[in-house]
């Protein structure tokens, strides 16, 4: 039997500098008027389009720190909000990142809200409303949110269709945003400021993904995006041959199937 | 295959000879070169490479020549040998699969305005487009381009050798290579077509390829004959070379009454063109004496006829529906032996009976579309049932970490601590969902006495209906589901349709589900057999097969009664053994008598309602699938 880890996140110091980010749409004043209302905000989008880059820099920008969660269909109310631990003859209390943040004022990002299990659901609602506060049950204590907290979760809709989806009645509490994957010209800025890779290969790469995105009928399992060209990129900076770093960050990163590999092999060839 | 042997002429063994020599000498025939790609082994990439490319499903088949592009199907060289090695064919064949895919691409997306025929000029000129729009889209490839172009250039005769229109032709192959642009010369199109035809042929461009008319297959459908010859009777059925393209030959209604005997040696002078003489289209089943002649049909002839089919040439060309019946075994198809129950002699009749398991490849979209409509409402209550069924929480103890405390893990705590013992920090009980993996095979009886109706509906319309809601469910839910449709006529013909593999995408086996039609008789014993063994061999937690029938055991030759009774028990018997959780579900009457000494029970539904099967093989699945 594997115990349970327990989640460690801790409290950041915001940086100096925020992180690189190149807005596609009006994503970043739509997050600040958010902030500044005091409206939960839910982004959207497939994996690897931006979401908690555009999270870990809004929140720089604002000078508020970031508690991130990675939720999982395990991840319950417990894990949230806090628990006793025991230490030697006594039990300490412990707050859980939710709790934290809520403290503290923090931007608060729930990585793939709806994979969290329902009770986590319960949990954060009275946040998202006028009330602001939370109950911490166990605890027996109602912490009213500090000024400048702020809830955002991510959500990918095209994972798992019909599985984990959120309910209506959670939905409608957040502001939603759409990221989707950017046209070519905006991935090549992407791609040259996250990496600084040269105009030809970074061009190259946003021509090949672009074509990858074509891969609908090849029923993969999720859009290649624009986390695995900049990956490829660092590789090609890093001295690595092209053909080679495609390999690895691209081809078989999206497919285990050695047919379909050896065809995006032979794409790649066309491109480099 | 055992070919029968036929009495010829000698002049007819000769002729067969000359033909034998001329299909190995004559130009285009050559034999491939140790460098040489075969398509067959490269088909799997290069097929990634087209979808990519043509952002659509496209086929790739098989060219006798240099192939091109007909609708959706890519057809390529069957064996591509234009440089001495292998790597650089591969290369080549790569950049003519972009190509191809390309051009099927841009002309799909414009379709061609001209009427009529597309002409070689319109070839190349689309093949031009393909190639700029790949040059624009994928850096390399003109590199690659120009390398395969410089050797096909190499490799072009001479034009002056050749006559007539081949001549013309091949000069505007040529000046398209070199980069002009010969179908902007209305002239030369004129030209053209107005050039005999002498002589041997310029050949299409093989790392280009050619535009290749289609068959409108929607056309082909709608053109059925007069009713009344729907019901074929096909007798046997013999696999056919891979083809190229497809011509439709109008034929003269005089020459089909009486098809003329035509000695073959006639033929000789005109060898090049020699594609199997006309051959009559109706007859009773000569397959088997005529396979010889077959093999020299010219299949790029598409005949339309309204006369019944009695026999088969399987060519890949999927025009039509195509179920293989039960009474019928093809040549080249494998049967599984299972045992049999014997009740009397209380002993096994070893490898008694016969199962061929066959693809399904018949598919009625429509019909699923429409079932998937009418019970949208059901589909969607039944997930939410199944799930919540699921997801259910199962408490945990000793945990770091959890809702409760485990009480007896604190106990045992505090002792340890009053003992002066180290302590064990996981004093929680913490709820977790319940994860377990099942593969569930449906089985459905599709004999004709599924012809039979309940109320207003058909039993087999109500069984697969309700097959079509447990498909979608599982699907939505990811689990793993095998469906099975079985029918027999006697023990050595048991067939059983696979109209969904445990990895099939759901949307192919709704499609084949609409397909399947009532035929022969119910053999359920080897069906279960061959079910239970290919569940026995899917990893899972559990298994479980549900029979949809009414459980009457018949088949021609005495399968009934008592003795199919008790092989079927005896067949439940065994998969209980191979750890298979076996159930079924009937809707008529006639099901009472026999399901509930078979299956036991509990183990077992009969609906008087037969609208509610739908709602009722789910839940049982969700039963079944949940503890």
């Amino acid at each position: 039997m594997t115990p349970a880890s327990p989640p460690t996140p801790g409290l950041a110091p915001v940086p100096k500098e925020p992180p690189w980010y190149r807005p596609v749409g009006n994503e970043c004043e739509l997050f600040e008027t958010a902030f500044r209302q005091q409206v939960p905000l839910l982004l959207k989008g497939p994996t690897g389009c931006g979401k908690s880059r555009l999270v870990e820099h809004m929140a720089a920008r604002l000078g508020r720190p970031l508690v991130t969660v990675a939720c999982h269909d395990e991840t319950s109310a417990v894990d949230l909000s806090g628990r006793y631990l025991v230490e030697g003859g006594d039990t300490v209390w412990q707050d859980g990142p939710v709790t934290r943040a809520v403290r503290s004022g923090a931007i608060l990002y729930l990585d793939e809200f709806a994979e969290a299990r329902s009770d986590v659901v319960v949990v954060i609602h009275p946040l998202t409303d006028h009330r602001r506060t939370l109950y911490v049950e166990r605890h027996d204590e109602q912490i009213e949110a500090a000024p400048g907290f702020m809830l955002v979760v991510s959500y990918n809709p095209g994972y798992q269709r019909g599985l984990k989806e959120l309910k209506p009645s959670t939905r409608q509490r957040f502001l939603a945003a759409t990221l989707s994957h950017p046209d070519p010209d905006v991935e090549l800025e992407i791609l040259q400021g996250e990496t600084g890779i040269d105009t030809a290969n970074g061009k190259k790469l946003c021509a090949l993904v672009h074509k990858l995105r074509e891969l609908e009928p090849l029923g993969l399992a999720e859009m290649p995006s624009t986390r695995l060209i900049v990956n490829a990129a660092r590789l090609i900076q890093a001295g690595l041959p092209a053909r080679m770093a495609c390999d690895a960050a691209i081809v078989e990163s999206l497919t285990d199937d050695a047919e379909i590999a050896s065809g995006l092999r032979d794409l790649v060839a066309l491109v480099f | 295959m055992a070919r029968p042997r036929v009495e010829l002429d000698w002049e007819e063994g000769l002729f067969r000879g000359l033909l034998s020599l001329w299909h190995r000498w004559a130009p285009g025939h050559a034999e491939p070169g140790p460098g040489a790609v075969l398509l067959e082994d490269e088909k799997g990439a290069l097929s990634v490479l087209a979808q990519l490319l043509s952002a659509e499903p496209v086929r790739l088949l098989p060219a006798r020549d240099v192939g091109g592009i007909r609708g959706r199907d890519l057809l390529l060289p069957r064996c591509f040998d234009l440089a001495p090695d292998h790597e650089t064919n591969r290369r080549f064949l790569i950049v003519r699969t972009a190509i191809s895919a390309a051009m099927r691409r841009l002309s799909r997306d414009r379709p061609r305005m001209a009427t009529g025929p597309a002409t070689p000029l319109d070839s190349l000129r689309l093949a031009h487009d393909a190639i700029e729009w790949l040059t624009n889209e994928l850096p390399a490839f003109a590199r690659e381009h120009e390398a395969a172009l410089g050797r096909a250039l190499q490799v072009r005769p001479d034009p002056t050798s050749l006559r007539g229109r081949a001549r013309l032709l091949e000069e505007s192959r040529q000046r398209a290579m070199r980069g002009d642009r010969p179908w902007l010369d209305a002239g030369l199109r004129e030209a053209i077509e107005r050039a005999p035809v002498s002589g041997p042929e310029s050949r299409g461009i093989p790392i280009w390829g050619e535009l290749i008319e289609t068959i409108d297959a929607e056309d082909v459908e709608h053109d059925t004959p007069e009713e009344g010859h729907r019901e074929s009777d096909v007798e046997s059925e013999v696999a056919a070379p891979a083809l190229e393209a497809l011509r439709r030959v109008e034929l003269d209604p005089r020459e089909k009454e009486e098809a003329v005997l035509v000695h073959n040696f006639e033929k000789v002078e005109t060898l090049d063109r020699f594609d199997g003489n006309i051959r009559d289209t109706d007859g009773a089943d000569e397959l088997e004496a005529h396979i010889e002649a077959l093999e020299e049909v010219d299949l790029g002839d598409l005949v339309r006829d309204d006369d019944d089919t009695h026999s088969i040439l399987r060519a890949d060309l999927s025009l039509g529906l195509d179920v293989p019946d039960v009474r019928s075994i093809g040549p080249d198809e494998h049967g599984i032996p299972y045992d049999e129950w014997d009740a009397r002699k209380k002993r096994y009749r070893r490898n008694w009976c016969t199962v061929y398991p066959s693809a399904m490849r018949a598919a009625n979209p429509s019909w699923g579309a429409l079932a998937v409509a009418r019970h949208g409402r059901l589909i969607r209550e039944l997930r939410r049932r199944l799930e919540v069924h699921r997801t259910e929480l199962r408490p945990r103890d000793r945990q770091f970490d959890g809702e409760d405390v485990d009480l007896a893990a604190l106990v045992d705590a505090h002792g340890a601590r009053c003992a002066g013992r180290g302590l064990d920090p996981r004093l929680y009980v913490r709820q977790e969902r319940r994860r377990r993996s099942f593969a569930t095979t449906v089985l459905l009886d599709v004999s004709l006495s599924t012809d039979a109706w309940v109320g207003d509906h058909r039993v087999l319309d109500i069984a697969r209906e309700a097959i079509l809601v447990l498909g979608e469910v599982t699907d939505q839910l990811g689990d793993q589901l095998q469906l099975l449709a079985f029918a027999s006529h006697t023990r050595n013909r048991c067939r059983v349709w696979e109209l969904k593999a445990w990895g099939d995408a759901w949307s192919l086996a709704r499609d084949r589900l609409g397909a399947i039609e009532p035929q022969g008789y119910t053999r359920i014993g080897p069906a279960i057999r061959h079910a239970a063994a290919g569940l026995a061999s899917t990893p899972a937690d559990r298994r479980l097969l549900l029979l949809v029938s009414d459980g009457k055991p018949t088949d021609y030759d005495r399968y009934e009664g008592r003795y199919g009774i008790a092989d079927i028990r005896q067949a439940l018997r065994e998969t209980e053994r191979q750890g298979v959780h076996s159930h079924a579900l009937a809707v008529d009457e006639v099901a009472r008598a026999y399901l509930p000494p078979m299956f036991g029970p509990g183990s077992w539904d009969i609906l008087t309602h037969p609208d509610r099967l739908p709602e009722v093989l789910t839940t049982v699945y969700g039963r079944l699938t949940s503890g």
